[in-house]
């Protein structure tokens, strides 16, 4: 006969009711054995000052390849004066504005290079790393120099254009630009954001990063053996920002 | 000493459906840049009137208001003109105020620069001149190149800050008005009364040091008229 209830299964076996009271019995033991140990932990923490949240420390540093020799580390943050640094080429600006180094290009279609040739000791081996952004939403390259020489008028190239995720890495000998590592994809922050590129160069092996993270290493059969180091703006259409420059050399 | 050429890259961009990137912070350094051509401090029909610190006639050099550092400068003051140049090959020249600063306040110095020859050579004004460290600044202009630049001295090495190109310039055998606006580590510069361009160096007090002309090389006399160095107010 159907009247609303549950079919009846019949009577619980005495052993099921007796197992089922046990096990409630162990639990209420667990628990009792758990506070024990909880309620002093719990006082305790009361009575200490709360953890100190993370500071995420924005100060720029090394961020790959850090010198066992920290007094190695040369360090430009703009704070003072551009002395040291200058035009590269003609048709361009180069100027210091509330601590950042402001590159520019006068070139109608043409790049400008901002250069330190003093700016570490010469060395086999070598660390360089700078902060870049842009004034504008660029459609154009911009890009670390390094492995400079002033008088020979060569150097080394690692560019990014943000807008498209790539970059690229060129060798410049007066006139001639040689691709070492063609347009390809990487991970970099779009704008207005700063992206760190970062260059380790031992005896021609080649690293290069974006923002820490490895892009592409080359090893040059004929490298550059200079350390001057710089910026580089593709064209007129926008400001380079650099904000600081890390660099160390060993023999 | 020029960049080769590079091909430019050409960006294309495909249209697609994907909801848009939250907007990331921008840094607040970008709103304290100014704009790539800021208003003029000076107007073009600037006139110093008596607010100047100091208006030179060029009568004389009695009182060695203009002396030189290199024994080759051949210098001149009389007849409303001063007059100098290098006779020395591949070297320059300088012609020196005593006047110095700090001034108290944002100053304007202007000048009509003129050479008694035609020349490729550059030529301009000397600022912010210390001696003991053998340290300025100087901007030149090329009248056959329409060229001007901003150089930094410091010891024996020359430091490019500003290089460009102007039609303001006007060719031999006119001369040019060339005028500077200083307020500390902020510059603009001006050519026959319009300004073609800015510099800024923040770590700098552009004010402090002495103040001339320059001739970057031999074969010509420079010519200076109508030199002052005047107070123009609040920033």
């Amino acid at each position: 006969m159907m009247d609303g209830q549950k079919a009846n299964a019949g009577p619980v076996p005495r052993w099921l009711v007796i197992l089922a009271g046990g096990y409630l019995i162990y639990l209420f033991i667990l628990l009792g054995i758990s506070a024990a140990f909880l309620i002093p932990l719990v006082k305790t923490s009361a009575r200490t000052p709360p953890t100190p949240s993370v500071t995420v420390s924005s100060t720029p540093q090394i961020l790959v390849h850090a010198p066992l020799d920290k007094s190695s580390i040369r360090y430009e943050d703009f704070s003072s004066d551009v002395r040291d640094w200058n035009l590269a080429y003609l048709r361009g600006k180069i100027e210091t504005i509330n601590n950042r180094l402001i590159l520019q290009s006068y070139a109608h279609g043409g790049p400008a290079v901002g250069q330190n040739q003093l700016f570490i000791p010469a060395g086999s081996l070598y660390y360089v790393q700078a902060d870049f952004m842009t004034d504008v939403d660029a459609d154009q390259p911009y890009g670390l120099v390094f492995g400079r020489d002033n008088e020979l008028d060569t150097f080394y190239l690692f560019e990014i254009l943000p807008r498209l995720q790539q970059f690229a890495f060129y060798k410049y000998t007066p006139g001639t630009w040689e691709t070492l590592v063609p347009f390809s994809g990487a991970e970099m922050k779009p704008y207005p954001q700063a992206n760190t590129l970062s260059a380790y160069f031992d005896k021609g092996q080649i690293e290069l990063y974006i923002n820490g993270n490895r892009a592409t290493s080359y090893t040059d059969q004929r490298p550059y053996l200079s350390v001057g180091v710089g910026a580089f703006a593709a064209d007129p259409s926008y400001r380079l920002i650099v904000s600081d420059f890390f660099a160390y050399s060993e023999k | 000493m020029s960049l080769g050429p590079r091909g430019r890259l050409v960006l294309f961009f495909h249209g697609g459906h994907s909801a848009a990137q939250p907007a990331p912070t921008q840094d607040p350094f970008l709103a304290t840049l100014s704009a790539p051509t800021p208003t003029p401090h000076i107007p073009s029909n600037y006139e110093s009137g008596a607010n100047f610190i100091i208006k030179d006639g060029f009568t004389n050099n009695l009182n060695h208001n203009w002396y030189n550092h290199e024994y080759w400068t051949e210098l001149a003051v009389g007849d409303g003109k001063l007059s100098f140049d290098s006779s020395d090959q591949d070297s320059y020249a300088t012609a020196i105020s005593t006047i110095t600063g700090p001034f108290d306040q944002p100053v304007y110095i202007q000048a009509d620069l003129s050479t008694d020859a035609s020349t490729a050579e550059s030529y301009g004004v000397l600022f912010d001149d210390h001696y003991p460290t053998n340290e300025f600044f100087v901007f030149q202009i090329n009248p056959e190149s329409k060229q001007y630049t901003l150089h930094h001295h410091i010891g024996r090495q020359w430091y490019l800050r500003m290089s460009g190109v102007t039609d303001l310039i006007k060719s031999y055998p006119a001369a040019n008005t060339i005028g500077i606006y200083m307020n500390k580590g902020y510059l603009e510069f001006y050519i026959n009364h319009g300004m073609i361009d800015v510099y800024q160096d923040s770590g700098s007090d552009f004010q402090s040091g002495q103040t001339g002309f320059y001739a970057n090389n031999s074969g010509f006399h420079v010519v200076v008229t109508n030199f002052a160095i005047n107070r123009t107010g609040a920033p």
